[in-house]
């Protein structure tokens, strides 16, 4: 079985102390159909029955009282049924329908596996956001990045196994619920950033040319004597040995982020051309992670990028709003698709895109719509995922699922198993308990695996 | 009905539950009648099952409730006498009555009831089928018995009471070695026996000073400066190095170091996380206490007793410095939750809550992972969900409490001489005001006269048309001409005439209208009848009446309250909250009536914290800043059902959370606060006299003046009606008084509420509750006694934690203690002495170590003292090397292990080196440097790079922004309880070290120091080595560093090349581990 090394997050050795043997790659448990995941967090909540879940009843029904029961929500502050703004089309052989918000996706419509019948556990953003990210609605435990991390390392030796590509918006909850909670340090994820300073200290901040290069030579001069001196300590020699990798870190971080060396039509496809500005980001953002992946970078989160509007939240507004957002991420997603599928790599790389909860079908004050925990859509493409499928459903307003309710654990439960993990026999003991991403819960779906 | 439910809730819970639970309230069990199922079915029912029900069990059920497949939630489908025993949640079909049935909730997905099946619908078709079945009488001819393996949940108690942990702590003699000699002490023996045993000997001994250097950083997280280097060589006589301990664990830094362990395993943390990352105000000073607790060597006992009900003991523990409440702030620790704004569900936010509550405990204080028991009985260990929520109803029966540490140096005596000043204070002020008597039926005839003028329409339209501040300026101007043209009197009385209309004046106004008494009129208001409970000084009575008194405003009396409960009265120093019982939310709004300045109103529901930050919580947060009673009104629709109290909380502006970074005001010595039940009915005050000069004077000069009359003459004064003149020395007295009170120094701590036993939630569903009581009791697997005190039972639950029979206690703490010195414990999962965790190395020493430690009288410095001066402490770090291959985790401890400092030592260390650290203790934290995070909206403003050069522990644990160069070395994310920290060696930590603004910026401080400490280059290279390692340079390093120095160009730049080599120096593994 092939063993990833683990990049960043490396411990170069196992078995000092039980829990740094802990931190070593568990690895795999069968023949992985992902080699990576790209995480594409849509922070706020997407309203599904604007883009992927079409609810023609709504548009009947607008303006009237809703005529089913409606449960307590964030701001309680509910109106009317809202029927969608937008239109759907049916894209692909496939058909499946997509609104006008997402043309570049629907465009890809034929690889995609739109689930509607997914449920979060929280109608608050922190929440959902903390149970998408780890499965459980408390701060502070480790994400499913860090547990991939902590699974399967990363493939190359000089990259991070985890990166969060930050767009610029700290989700609901903060940074730390893309961290690795009590899993080692090793796991916590590298966040880059599209412009200014790619990585926290990546950079030499010696302003003369060569004199990092001196310190590490001098340095390596008198560690070496306390290597030899303390050859029995492991614990030593790899901390020794870290600024090696270190170095090596600092010329292949900034390398695989740099986006400007890329030929032209294909900045063009991701949008780095466009004119809005947030289109601009994230296409960057997705460019760089189709780099990442190239290179054996093993889970990559795309935060998006603020100054939409509030996120995809829009309790008011939501026609701007969401056009916004979608208007940011939409072109972007549609050519990491595409350039993944012409370089071959979709196949290995599995795209989750999802939020923390869908949007109700009925207004909040005028035209917003608040959260809406109960039955929303995501979807998945890419490694092992079956193209053109649609899996599950909410009612007819889209209120609540009602056929094939998925929760995040089955979320999780499916990529790990995407990338040859079996989610009930990765485990960490803590707290008493051998601890999994997915809790007790978590069930495979052969209707969406290729 | 009540008694049959819950006699089937009985009948079907797990038979040894049931007995336990009948055994703990008798008074509720009554005979266990056993239900013979209800109707027989027809035969020919049968045939309606086969054909219809069947098909859609094994379609939609079986899979997850067969004994073939999986029995989910404890039930079975596959047989009659599966749905029969029902489930986890009882009973799932009652015969005949389908509407009765939950198994019919359930397929038809009804709100407030877990859908099933869980992932997909039945068509209404099927949903009808089984109701029609079951209507029939659920005729089902599968007879099957459940198999044992199905019944059996596999948790035995007794069984479970066996795990070594649970036993008594054993009475062991030490054993006998090959070398005595090698051993210094007792524990030494123990370790060298597991040696002999093995044939290993223990390593050589280390030299002195790397001794020295292990004992500094692990007693006070500081390596040695070259001054501590040079007192510990100074001293050449026998027992040099037992005095460097004790001169250690006698450093102010002691307590920083063993109270930063301490905030690992209570999770400390400053903000609540989540979306807006709320600042908990004052926990900084809980920071304090277990700095201060650590250096005076409170008893592990006694910590333990404050920790769990400080504010419940007898006598308080008090600082000696300031003669402050030590012992209150102990609880403080319960307190480090999370929490987020506007749940939508405050019951599940509770649960949630808690649960992070009752793990810390059962981690801390007992070493085991009692929240595995929240949905069932522990997979692994002896407890069981009923302690689960027995801590849980312990929990729910005490309340956060804000409470007044100075508190402390008030007492009976200054009490009674500032209450005597009071008394003397309104003497005064009556008395003042009746000398004035004499002119009021003079200055009343003008006023009314005026009011019956044009005067008074022409004052109200011209300030009716303006808008403040124009309208203030404007009122000014007319007060003054009427003061010119009327005299001061006069203008102050019609002014209030025209322009107010106070609740308990109207009297006042119709008499000046009317030139006679108010018709008595009806009771004001509606009645409540909450029980309020205060806590502090500073709440009294005001049964009898009270004026809220300050003599430093012209007034004097600011308010009169004549019934209800008061605070701020004598003086807004004295503090207090005040709260009512729990009771049920019914949907309806609740009300009470409240008054005063600078206080907080909160309707207190699921114990939920940061009400007012929410959108939907929002409106149970009322600021109070009014001298009239007002009605305070909570919608509470939204959580019909929960339980709730109200919370008045005097000087409440200072007792909430707080947004980003902000800091708390200061007390004001304006605050009060009244609430009541009632009102009186003001109008009965203006009853008796039929002139109001004469009413008036009648009020100033009876001692018995009833609540409507107390509030009357209140009124009058604080209106500036009747004037004081404060000539009488009393007043003088009084303002002494009050000037010499300390002003409250606020903590977060627990009071008790009303006692509450919390049932068992059913799979941990707070939506499924048991119907039969879970009285509180101490844990299942060591005894189970119910603890029957009244309020919260945590002094109870303390007691019975240090109870002489309970053998984890000292165990865990000992073994804590131990594992911080060797680095591993002797049982090497410090926080799970379960079956989870792991197996003592030497267990015969655990018990030594246990019962020394307690014999010690618990104290934590003399069991370090111990450890410290023993052999196997200065042994080297250098393995045996058959050991090393044997033994490769060191368990035997055949030599010391190297460590890296932690994280916090490692930046106090860059700091010391370069000369930034402070000597400065104490205090409310810096902000964390966070200019390397990503913006957002709950970020807080950075701190400064060098954190003020304060250490480590004063940086503020914000939970949403740790401080990344912490975080890199393994700090915890401060949300769950850590007993050991990971201690990971990864690239990250090298590109910290070499590339962080922080590290640069002090290589340069300790360039510049090290230029002016010495003249020779040879002299300065020698003094950063001692700094950076506690040591003499060696001959090569110094080679080594002239070389560096030429290489760096020391010629052109000298600040330059020093900065580079310290920064090399700090990037060398000695400056961060310990050898």
């Amino acid at each position: 079985m092939h063993r990833g090394s683990m990049g960043f997050g490396s411990l170069a050795l196992a078995g000092l102390l039980d829990k740094e043997a802990q931190a070593a790659p568990q690895g795999r448990h069968f023949q992985p159909k992902a080699k990576s995941v790209i995480f594409l967090y849509m922070d706020g909540g997407v309203s599904h029955v604007d883009s992927f879940d079409p609810k023609p009843l709504l548009a009947k029904e607008n303006g009237q009282k809703p005529k089913f029961e409606v449960e307590a929500t964030v701001f309680n502050n509910n109106g009317n049924i809202l029927k969608s703004p937008w239109e759907f089309k049916n894209y692909g052989e496939s058909g499946i329908p997509v609104s006008d918000l997402f043309p570049y996706i629907g465009s890809c419509a034929d690889d995609l596996a739109v689930i509607r019948s997914m449920t979060a556990f929280s109608a608050n953003h922190p929440s959902a956001n903390y149970s998408l990210h780890s499965g459980q609605i408390l701060a502070g435990r480790p994400s499913m990045g860090a547990w991939a991390s902590y699974g399967l390392g990363s493939e190359n030796q000089d990259l991070p196994g985890y990166v969060v590509i930050h767009g610029g918006q700290v989700p609901s909850g903060g940074m730390p619920m893309t961290g690795s909670g009590f899993l080692p340090a090793a796991h916590q994820p590298s966040v880059l950033h599209p412009k200014g300073v790619v990585l926290r200290n990546i950079s030499a901040l010696e302003k003369k040319v060569g004199l990092q290069e001196d310190k590490l030579a001098l340095l390596r001069e008198i560690e070496s004597k306390l290597t030899e001196r303390r050859s029995d300590s492991d614990l030593i020699n790899a901390a020794v040995k870290n600024y090696e990798m270190a170095y090596r870190m600092q010329m292949a971080v900034p390398e695989v982020t740099d986006v400007s060396k890329e030929p032209d039509h294909i900045k063009k496809m991701y949008g780095l051309e466009a004119s809005y500005n947030n289109t601009r980001t994230y296409g960057a953002q997705c460019l760089m992670a189709r780099r990442l992946v190239e290179k054996g970078v093993r889970f990559i989160e795309l935060t998006i990028n603020g100054g939409n509007g509030d996120r995809w939240d829009q309790h008011g507004g939501l026609r701007d709003g969401h056009q916004k957002n979608a208007l940011a991420v939409d072109q972007p997603i549609g050519a990491l698709i595409k350039d993944l599928k012409q370089r071959g790599l979709l196949d290995s790389t599995l795209i989750v895109f999802a939020g923390e909860f869908g949007r109700t079908p009925f207004a909040q004050g005028r035209d917003g719509r608040d959260h809406n925990p109960q039955g929303f859509s995501i979807w998945m493409a890419g490694g092992g995922i079956k193209g053109g499928t649609i899996y599950g459903a909410t009612d007819e307003y889209g209120y609540h699922a009602i056929e094939n309710k998925l929760t995040v654990h089955d979320l999780h439960a499916n990529m790990l198993h995407l990338m040859g993990v079996d989610h009930t026999k990765q485990t960490f003991r803590y707290g008493g308990r051998d601890v999994r991403l997915t809790d007790v819960h978590g069930e495979i779906i052969p209707e969406i695996m290729a | 009905m009540a008694l049959l439910e819950s006699v089937i809730q009985l009948k079907f819970s797990r038979t040894w539950t049931v007995i336990k639970l009948m055994f703990r309230s008798l008074k509720l069990a009554g005979p266990l009648i056993v239900l013979s199922s209800a109707l027989e079915a027809a035969p020919e029912g049968h045939l309606f099952f086969e054909e219809k029900v069947r098909p859609i069990l094994a379609e939609h059920c079986l899979k997850c409730h067969s004994e073939e497949k999986k029995i989910k939630g404890g039930l079975l489908l596959d047989r009659k006498a599966g749905w029969e025993k029902g489930g986890d949640s009882g009973t799932v079909i009652v015969p005949g009555k389908p509407d009765k049935s939950l198994l019919m909730h359930m397929v038809r997905r009804e709100a407030d009831y877990e859908s099933m099946p869980p992932k997909s619908k039945l068509s209404d078709e099927e949903v009808a089928i089984l109701g029609e079945w079951i209507a029939k009488g659920a005729p089902d001819p599968r007879d099957e018995a459940i198999g044992e393996q199905a019944l059996d949940d596999g948790f035995d108690l007794e069984a479970r009471k066996g795990w070594w942990s649970l036993q008594p702590v054993k009475k062991v003699a030490v054993p006998g070695v090959k070398n005595p000699e090698w051993a210094r002490n007792d524990f030494d023996l123990f370790l060298l026996a597991k040696l002999d045993e093995k044939g290993w000997k223990p390593a050589e001994e280390a030299p002195a000073e790397q001794v020295f250097r292990r004992a500094s950083v692990i007693l006070t997280g500081l390596s040695p400066t070259p001054e501590d280097l040079t007192e510990f060589r100074a001293d050449q006589e026998e027992g040099a190095y037992e005095r460097a301990v004790d001169r250690l664990l006698a450093s102010e830094h002691f307590g920083e170091q063993w109270a930063r362990h301490w905030m690992d395993v209570v999770r400390y943390a400053e903000t609540k996380a989540f979306e807006a990352d709320y600042t908990m105000a004052y926990t900084w000073r809980y920071r304090d206490y277990l700095i201060r607790a650590f250096n005076e060597d409170v008893p592990f006992d006694q910590f333990t007793r404050e920790a769990f009900a400080g504010d419940l003991l007898e006598t308080s523990r008090l600082d000696p410095k300031t003669g402050f409440n030590e012992s209150v702030i102990g609880p403080g620790f319960f307190l480090f939750t999370d929490g987020q704004h506007g749940p939508t569900d405050l019951h599940e936010d509770e649960a949630r809550i808690f649960d992070g509550m009752i793990k810390t405990v059962g981690t801390a204080f007992h070493g085991l992972t009692i929240a595995c028991a929240r949905c069932h009985d522990h997979k692994f260990d002896a407890i069981t969900d009923e302690d689960y929520y027995s801590l849980y109803g312990t929990l729910k029966s005490s309340r956060l409490h804000y409470a007044n540490i100075a508190e402390a140096v008030w007492n009976d005596e200054r009490q009674r001489q500032l209450e005597k000043a009071g008394a003397e204070v309104t003497k005064a002020t009556l008395a003042s005001a009746r000398s004035q008597l004499g002119h009021l039926p003079k200055t009343i005839a003008r006023v009314r006269a005026l009011a019956a003028s044009d005067e008074l329409r022409k004052t109200r339209e011209l300030l009716s048309k303006l808008k403040a501040p124009e309208r203030t300026k404007k009122l000014a101007v007319i007060r003054r001409d009427l003061t010119e043209r009327e005299g001061a009197e006069v203008a102050t009385w019609f002014l209030y005439f025209a322009m107010e209309n106070d609740q308990e004046l109207k009297g006042l106004r119709h008499w000046l209208q009317h030139g006679k008494e108010i018709p008595k009129g009806e009771a004001i208001g509606p009645k409540f009848e909450y029980q309020w409970i205060a806590s502090g000084a500073g709440f009294s009575s005001a049964e009898k009446g009270a004026f809220i008194l300050n003599p430093d405003t012209p007034h004097v009396i600011v308010s009169g309250v004549g019934q209800g409960h008061v605070a701020g009265n004598l003086s807004a120093r004295l503090d207090g909250t005040i709260r009512s019982q729990d009771f049920t939310l019914d949907g309806s709004p609740v009300e009470f009536w409240v008054k005063g300045k600078g206080a907080v109103a909160v309707l207190v529901i699921r114990n939920f914290e940061l009400a007012g930050a929410g959108p939907t919580t929002s409106v149970l947060r009322k600021p109070i800043n009014s001298d009239q009673w007002i009605k305070v009104r909570y919608p509470t629709t939204l959580w019909k059902g929960e339980t709730a109290f109200l919370e008045v909380r005097h000087q409440g502006d200072l007792k909430t959370h707080l947004r980003g970074a902000q800091a708390p005001g200061s007390p004001s010595d304006l605050a009060w606060v009244a609430v009541s039940n009632s009102l009186p009915n003001w109008n009965e005050a203006w009853q008796g006299e039929t002139l109001l000069d004469e009413r008036i004077g009648n009020l100033l000069s009876r001692s018995d003046l009833s609540p409507a009359e107390h509030e009357v003459l209140g009124g009058l004064f604080s209106k500036g009606l009747l004037k004081v003149d404060q000539g009488d020395p009393a007043f003088a007295a009084m303002k002494a008084l009050r000037q010499a009170i300390d002003p409250p120094v606020y903590v977060r701590s627990l009071v008790d509420g009303d006692e509450h036993h919390e049932p068992i939630y059913i799979r941990g569903s707070h939506k499924s509750l048991s119907k039969a009581p879970n009285p509180r009791h101490f844990l299942d697997g060591l005894g189970g006694d119910r603890l029957s005190e009244t309020g919260s039972g945590r002094l109870a639950w303390a007691e019975k934690v240090l109870a002489p029979e309970n053998p984890l206690t000292a165990r865990v703490r000992a073994n804590r203690i131990w594992a911080r010195v060797f680095g591993r414990g002797i049982v090497g999962s410090v926080d799970d002495f379960g079956k989870m965790g792991e197996l003592p190395s030497h267990p015969e020493l655990l018990d030594f170590l246990a019962r020394d430690f307690v014999e010690e009288r618990w104290s934590t410095k003399k069991l370090l003292r111990k450890l410290l001066t023993s052999s196997a402490f200065r042994m080297s770090s250098v393995p045996d090397s058959l050991s090393a291959q044997l033994d490769p985790d060191n368990k035997l401890l055949q030599h010391m292990p190297i460590r890296r400092m932690d994280a916090e030592s490692i930046r106090d260390h860059i700091l010391a080196s370069s000369g930034t650290l402070k000597n400065e203790l104490y205090g409310r934290g810096v902000l964390p440097y966070v200019n390397d995070q990503p913006n957002s909206r709950a970020k807080p403003p950075t701190g400064p790079l060098d954190g003020e050069g304060r250490r480590s522990i004063y940086i503020q644990v914000r939970r949403n922004f740790l401080p990344s160069f912490l975080r890199a070395f393994d700090f915890p994310p401060s949300t769950e309880p850590v007993g050991q920290r990971p201690i990971t060696t990864v690239p990250a930590q090298s590109l910290a070290l070499l590339n962080h603004p922080l590290v640069h910026e002090q290589s340069r401080k300790w360039a510049e120091r090290i230029l002016k400490s010495e003249v020779s280059v040879e002299d300065r290279i020698k003094l950063l080595h001692r700094q950076a390692f506690a040591r003499e340079a060696r001959a090569d390093e110094i080679i080594w560093a002239f070389g560096a120095l030429g290489k760096f160009d020391v010629s052109v730049d000298q600040t330059a090349a020093w900065s580079s080599l310290c920064h090399l120096m700090m990037n060398r593994k000695e400056f961060l581990y310990v050898f």
